[in-house]
């Protein structure tokens, strides 16, 4: 059974047995995008759990114009946003994850070259709506389309921002 | 340095950020059972106010039907030479009043609990 068919049984009888299959096949996309965002693990599982009750309230607004995963992309976002403007907690992992980069970046440059190049540390040296948008569109496979509409950006910059990122990581990882 | 072609660059770059798939272990059977709680919240929020609205409603229904009943009895038993029910008693205003404002407010609540 396609996501479509799923997501019109859910709306028909709210089966939660049907939901409880999208929640099987998007949860990895899912939860890779929040913990690429928060750089927390936990905290990105939590958000995802909360993504997913959100769309569980609010399946009768999907409209099915563009794909569920960017679908449920832009309410895990907008999840995160809401949770980073009230969370103490986010403010501490931001400056822990900043305090790591500093030490990193340091053993690194005295290494010179010993330490492998990391995704995930060049991802941290980005800010969330770079990091957001290069995830989706990389990690997730989702259009500038989607990805414009996940997170309420106008389309271009999507892709001036892609562009950018692309160059970025390719002069990071000599690709 | 040679030159790569843009299909490579992105293909490598696709490479760079494909990692492996997180495992479920759980997360969704927490998903559903937060989702399930949350419905069987509802439900007895409903059944609540359901019962709470009944119990307040209570009195005035019966009045309402009491008086229904007598003023359709009384008038069965007024006709006139033409053998046409005649009114000679009405339910009080504000009985009637106090059933539409019930019905309308009961409307409301249960359409707030939907959402």
């Amino acid at each position: 059974m396609d996501d479509s068919a799923l997501i019109a049984r859910v709306l028909a009888k709210r089966d939660t047995n049907a939901y409880g299959e999208l929640v099987k096949r998007n949860q990895s996309r899912l939860r890779s995008f929040l913990r690429a965002l928060s750089k927390d693990h936990e905290l990105a599982d939590d958000l995802a759990q909360e993504s997913f009750v959100t769309a569980w309230n609010k399946l009768h607004t999907y409209t099915g114009k563009g794909s569920f995963t960017g679908w449920l992309s832009s309410i895990a976002y907008r999840t995160f946003l809401q949770e980073k403007r009230r969370s103490t907690r986010y403010r501490e992992i931001l400056e822990e994850v900043s305090i790591n980069m500093h030490e990193r970046g340091a053993r690194s440059a005295d290494a010179s070259g010993e330490q492998l190049p990391d995704l995930d540390r060049f991802l941290s040296m980005l800010n969330e709506e770079e990091r957001g948008i290069l995830v989706l569109s990389y990690g997730c496979g989702l259009s500038h389309r989607e990805i414009s509409e996940a997170m309420s950006l106008p389309i271009g910059t999507v892709k001036t921002i892609i562009h950018r990122g692309k160059e970025r990581i390719r002069k990071h990882f000599e690709i | 340095m040679t030159e790569k072609s843009p299909a490579l660059i992105e293909s490598n770059i696709e490479a760079l950020f494909r990692s492996e798939k997180i495992l479920d272990e759980g997360f969704s059977e927490k998903t559903i059972s937060r989702i399930r709680k949350q419905l069987l919240l509802r439900r007895l929020i409903f059944l609540l106010a359901f019962l709470a609205g009944a119990s307040v409603a209570v009195n005035p229904l019966i009045d309402l039907i009491n008086r229904f009943t007598n003023f359709t009895l009384s008038s069965l038993g007024n006709l006139d030479s033409n053998g046409i029910a005649v009114l000679t008693d009405t339910p009080l205003p504000p009985v009637i009043l106090m059933g539409a404002a019930l019905l309308f407010a009961m409307t409301g609540i249960v359409k707030l609990l939907e959402q």
